[in-house]
């Protein structure tokens, strides 16, 4: 074969009269010229010297000839020139436009070569979800080292590459980079596709089919917003999937609370953007209190997560809001029969997009009109509203400022009447939240990304309940504000390095009235329904906390299969309160200050007072196979309600905790994986109530608990795949306690042993879509009654227990189906849909309840069949 | 959005009603032996001061005469681990007395010559025991009262006890308060020294329980007194609705000054009264009745359905104020066909 090569280097020679070159341009596109073919066959070979202008993104403009080898060659060599792509030069590091002389050689080579084709690997790169091409992807065969970069519609080719195995590696500003492995056969051409999702940079949350993606959590389930406002059972709530995700435990119905892995609700966090919030989800769980439509994907990391995170034992719910939403103006109008949600939002001057939303909700009059009032007697149903705000702001190229305001509220008010004064009871309850944040992030020509999210919030919850005239009362006011900084910066081409600083401090207010065992904590030995303790007292105290954690993660590739990510965090916590003593009259309040550090709860005494270690590795052992294990140390600051010198003890501290995880994941089919992590967590410094019958003063709680908890999950997931989703899931959990060294281990109040859940959902097509969802758990520990007593004064039987968390509520089971019908009318979809729950109207067991002298015992059942009927109106 | 308020509309007509669970027969109804109260005498005493106990025992037949209870002081305080009004290890203690349907003990007194004995006050109370002055003082219920238990066990019929806590108010001073309010509290019964008058809490009195049938006139019932004849039975339809109507005297519901440790001050509060309504057959319509301390009613009514069975039915009401005072009477029906 004959071939006309180019010459191999280009010279820059002019620059703008400012300014100093400081790289030339790299040609990264050449594209060969038609050899004049009477030249050719006649053996004339030329050479033609051009002036070349490239533009600042690199792109060819005036192309003059300089040296003539005569008009043929002339206009050939101008018609390749002009179609080649450069790296653009940059002046004083910033793209700027030059010219350049570019010599183009006219050469007849006769060459022998194997049949099959020159350009043998080539493919195009996609925008996974809008199948856009993602141009100025640079698609790196590392073992090669040559690079070719996607042109405007997402294609490059390779020619030539060596038959066998290599690492491809694809990166781009806002990708992190990736890569993946393809063979190259003798005699074929291999054309692949890659779909790559745009991020935000420091999120770990790239997707890439045929390419597995780097992990950074040693366990982690993600799922898109679009996914799962499909899965049956959340009405269309986004949020609401992560209590169907591996590792999560039922939460019995009108609580709402994320038992991960065996640890306690509140010792898991959720994140916004960076931003700690009080409660993914509304009271009873019946919605998510942040809107769907400003989601973009939510991360559920039981445990074993990295360094940039903290202050939690539990696991870690991250929720990323869409960095910007469609140009125009665009919304929804939603209705159910829980509540009415809308969403609006549109983009000003094409750089600034604007986003409103919000719900109020109204199940409590449905229900109040249509069921028994046993319901309210049995269930809160709260009346909730939420709203939010954002604004996103493109402020140039790879810098960004989005402004977030997220608000929630949520209202249950219960009276149950009684002729009785003692069984006369009232709840009202007020919580609510806000937060407002700036969210900077800034991607650098170097391609390290800088991300700063001040923050500030406030928190309010106000519980006022009457049993008889016993009060228990709890108001707490939060203010709460943050700082997270993240800088990250590729090290190498094997490493990556991300150092931040999370800051987060808390005012707090408290007060409450009522008994020294109310509300009740885990731990407590109680039946339902149980009056609370005729001991009353009061207390009104302030807490202040802050923690600057400085952290570290270094994320290293060595070798070709292992990666490696490796951090440090560093939680010091600095408290202070005003009475480590209870008010007494005539006596002067006395606070304290001190600081908690982040003593490490295991290893060698010098390292007690290191930071928290954290540990991920990742090993690729094949294309299909990836074996993962974690690790790490957790602390988490002491709970400020606990810090009460009447009902706690102002001296409790952090608590802590280790995770350790390992297991695999399996990909059966591009689409199609199986994944399973074994875990344990060891808890330490937990707080629980003092086994005294008398407490030395400000020391009801005492801070000698720990606890373990172990187990395995596993997910079989199938992907969106022609229109089916669906994933399998099953988690075998043991989660217990031991409040007190001189106790033994007992069952922790949440653990299921059995969490197994199976949902899928298919669209039909025109419009229609189907899903269902089954649900298995073991029913939560209870204390048996083994006996009673008469309380006189009260005429109530109280119980006599046995063996702490002994027995257990009767297994859950549930079934679940959703129908959608979407109508799409020019720029209007409506949707229609029907989510149906508990289908064979099962009495799902909720709770034991005791007959007046405990002699028999039923189960008070969660709602039956319940058909949420709903529509959507996008635009 | 037409269409979405039609299927609003229409969805909630899916919903089915959540059904309570059926716990079997309600407290009201007695099917065996049962002690229905406990009661000292006076129902607040000082430290060291003698209080006597008696019981309501009963059974399908009627009051047990006679109940051969045992009876026990405890002198442990409960954890504020436990949820229970008295501590677990009050079942364990010994029996100090009996079998004796009444019971004499001093409130648990320190002996003031050995400063290692505790008293009530101290174990139950305000008051930080002396060898132990960091404990954490016990808290009052919301009547300002603290509380000893004195436990009295039946031979239950299948040899499992039938056990039954009275808790006797205990008369402390005030632990933490400022000296003015503290003298005035401690002194609160003191004619000679308290302004306000509040009487010593006594145990209220059933003053009369009325039937009435529907649009009737209510009846006087003639209460069973032990050892005397048993009055006439009144007489009821069987399956008929009546309505019982007990009251007391306006001295039942007793004025007494509790602090209040937030505003610092002695506020003065009514006694809350309860009725606990007990029969042998029939169904009342609620089992307990009663007035709040706001609420100046001197009765309290309940309407039973007789069984419709013939034959005698044993009533039983327990008069209750909410500082542990009690009072109770028994009471015949016959049912007729």
């Amino acid at each position: 074969m004959i071939l006309a090569l180019p010459p191999p280097s280009a010279r820059a020679q002019e620059a703008p009269p400012a300014g100093e070159i400081t790289k030339p341009p790299k040609l990264i596109k050449f594209v060969p010229a038609v050899y004049p073919k009477d030249k050719h066959d006649a053996g004339v070979t030329a050479s033609v010297l051009l002036s070349i202008e490239i533009g600042d993104d690199g792109k060819v403009g005036e192309v003059e000839v300089v040296k003539s080898a005569g008009p043929d060659f002339d206009a050939a060599a101008v018609a390749a020139v002009q179609q080649f792509l450069f790296e653009p030069a940059e002046i004083d590091h910033q793209p700027a436009p030059v010219k350049i002389t570019y010599r183009y050689e006219f050469t007849i080579v006769t060459e022998i070569v194997a049949a099959g084709p020159q350009i043998n690997f080539d493919g195009v790169v996609l925008e996974r979800f809008k199948k856009k091409p993602m141009a100025r992807v640079k698609v790196t065969i590392k073992d090669l080292g040559v690079t070719a970069v996607t042109d405007e519609d997402g294609t490059f080719a390779f020619n030539d590459v060596p038959i066998g195995p290599h690492r491809i590696e694809l990166s781009h500003p806002k990708l992190i980079t990736i890569t993946t492995d393809e063979v190259i056969a003798k005699g074929k051409r291999r054309t692949v596709k890659y779909a790559v999702e745009e991020k935000e940079e420091g999120v770990d949350e790239e997707m890439v089919e045929r390419a597995a993606r780097i992990k950074k959590e040693a366990v982690e389930t993600r799922i898109r917003s679009e996914e799962a406002r499909r899965v049956p059972g959340t009405q269309g709530d986004t949020l609401k999937v992560v209590q169907n995700l591996p590792g999560v435990g039922r939460s019995a119905f009108g609580s709402g609370a994320l038992i991960v892995w065996g640890s306690a609700p509140k010792d898991t966090r959720v994140l916004v953007d960076g931003v700690e919030i009080p409660a993914l989800y509304h009271v009873g769980g019946l919605r998510s209190t942040v809107n769907s439509d400003l989601v973009k994907g939510i991360e559920l990391s039981p445990g074993s997560y990295g360094a940039e995170y903290g202050r939690g034992m539990g696991g870690l719910v991250r929720i990323e809001l869409r960095p910007r939403g469609a140009a125009g103006t665009h919304g929804y109008v939603a209705a159910d029969v829980m509540d009415t949600s809308a969403l609006v939002s549109t983009t000003i001057a094409g750089h600034l997009h604007l986003a409103l939303s919000g719900r109020v909700s109204y199940l409590d009059r449905v229900l109040s009109a249509v069921t028994s009032r046993d319901v309210g007697d049995f269930v809160p149903i709260p009346r909730y509203d939420d709203y939010q705000a954002r604004a996103t702001m493109v402020l140039r190229r790879d810098e960004e400022l989005a402004v977030t305001f997220l608000a929630s509220d949520d209202h249950l008010q219960r009276t149950v009447p009684a002729t009785d004064p003692l069984q006369r009871r009232t709840q009202n309850n007020d919580s609510s939240y806000k937060r407002l944040f700036v969210r900077y992030g800034r991607i650098l020509s170097d391609g390290s990304s800088l991300i700063v999210t001040p923050s500030i919030g406030f928190d309010r919850s106000v519980s006022l309940s009457r049993f008889g005239d016993i009060p228990i009362d709890l108001r707490l006011a939060t203010w709460q504000y943050g700082l997270r900084t993240s800088f990250r910066r590729r090290l190498a081409t094997r490493a990556t390095l991300s150092l931040g600083v999370d800051f987060q401090g808390q005012s707090i207010d408290l007060e409450r009235n009522g008994s020294v065992n109310q509300p009740p904590r885990e731990g407590d030995i109680t039946v339902f329904g149980q009056p609370p303790g005729a001991d009353t007292n009061f207390d009104h105290w302030h807490v202040n906390w802050a923690t600057i954690a400085p952290y570290a993660t270094v994320e290293a590739t060595i070798g070709s299969k292992l990666t490696l990510n490796a951090g440090l965090r560093f939680e010091p916590t600095l408290l202070d309160g005003d009475r480590s003593l209870p008010l007494a009259p005539g006596t002067v309040p006395v606070g304290y200050s001190r600081l908690n550090l982040p003593a490490n709860p295991v290893g060698f005494a010098p390292l007690r007072w290191a930071p928290n270690p954290r540990l991920v590795a990742v090993f690729r052992a094949s294309k299909q196979l990836t074996f993962t294990a974690g690790g790490g140390m957790y602390a988490q600051p002491a709970d400020p309600e606990d810090m009460s010198p009447v009902f706690g003890n102002p001296n409790v501290g952090m608590s802590r905790a280790v995770h350790l995880s390992g297991g695999g994941a399996y990909k059966l089919t591009p689409t199609l994986s199986f994944e399973t992590i074994g875990f344990y967590k060891r808890f330490y410094d937990l707080v629980s109530r003092s086994e005294l019958p008398t407490p030395l003063t400000s020391q009801a709680l005492t801070q000698d608990g720990v606890g373990r908890a172990y187990g395995v999950q596993m997910l079989l997931r199938q992907e969106v795949k022609k229109g089916f989703f669906g994933w399998l899931t099953y988690s075998l959990i043991r989660s217990e306690r031991r409040d007190h060294p001189d106790q033994a281990y007992r069952l922790f109040d949440f653990d299921q042993t059995h969490v197994f859940g199976i949902l899928g959902s298919y669209a039909l097509g025109h419009g229609w879509e189907f899903g269902g969802r089954f649900r298995y758990t073991s029913g939560v520990p209870r204390t048996p009654v083994i006996g009673e007593f008469i309380n006189s004064n009260t005429a109530l039987h109280e119980p006599i227990f046995g063996p702490h968390n002994s027995i257990r509520i009767p297994a859950f089971y549930q079934l679940d189906a959703r129908v959608e019908k979407a109508i799409t009318m020019r720029q209007v979809k409506l949707s229609l849909f029907l989510d149906l729950q508990n289908l064979t109207n099962r009495k799902n067991p909720e709770e034991l309840i005791y007959n007046f002298d405990f002699s028999r015992r039923a189960t008070i059942s969660g709602l039956p069949t319940l058909a949420v009927l709903g529509a959507r109106m996008d635009f | 959005m037409r269409v979405t308020l039609r299927m609003l509309l229409l969805a909630p007509a899916a919903l089915v009603p959540a059904c309570k669970p059926d716990l079997g027969a309600p407290i009201s109804l007695i099917e065996g032996p049962r002690i229905l109260a406990v009661r000292g005498n006076p129902p607040e005493a000082k430290e060291g001061v003698s209080v006597t106990y008696d019981l309501l025992a009963v059974d399908t037949t009627g009051t047990i005469a006679e109940p051969p209870a045992s009876w026990a002081v405890c002198k442990l305080p409960r954890p504020p681990a436990e949820t229970n009004s008295v501590s677990v290890a009050c079942l364990g203690i010994a029996d100090e007395a009996g079998p004796s349907p009444t019971f004499s003990a001093p409130i648990t007194a320190a002996d003031p010559n050995d400063q290692t004995t505790t008293g009530a006050c101290s174990i139950f109370g305000p008051l930080r025991p002396p060898l132990d002055p960091l404990a954490r003082p016990r808290d009052p219920d919301v009547t300002g009262g603290f509380y000893q238990p004195v436990r009295a066990t039946l031979p239950g019929p299948d040899g499992s006890p039938i056990r039954a806590f009275d808790l006797q108010r205990i008369q402390c001073r005030l632990g933490s308060a400022p000296i003015d309010i503290a003298g005035q509290f401690n002194n609160r019964y003191d004619p000679s020294t308290n302004p306000n008058g509040y009487p010593p809490n006594q145990n209220p009195l059933l003053a009369e329980v009325t039937l009435a049938a529907p649009g009737g006139t209510p009846d006087p019932l003639m209460a069973v007194v032990s050892g005397q004849p048993a009055p006439p039975p009144a007489s009821v339809a069987a399956g008929q609705r009546v309505t019982l109507e007990a009251s007391w005297s306006a001295e039942a519901a007793e004025t007494f000054p509790v602090y209040d440790i937030r505003t610092v001050t002695l506020t003065p509060q009514r006694e809350a009264l309860r009725v606990s309504w007990f029969a042998t057959a029939g169904v009342f319509d609620h089992d307990v009745t009663g007035r709040d301390a706001d609420d100046p009613g001197l009765s309290a009514a309940n309407d039973w359905v007789a069984p419709g069975v013939a034959g005698p039915v044993h009533l039983w009401l327990v008069l209750r104020d909410s500082r542990g005072g009690v009072d109770f009477a028994e009471f015949a029906l016959e049912v007729a066909p």
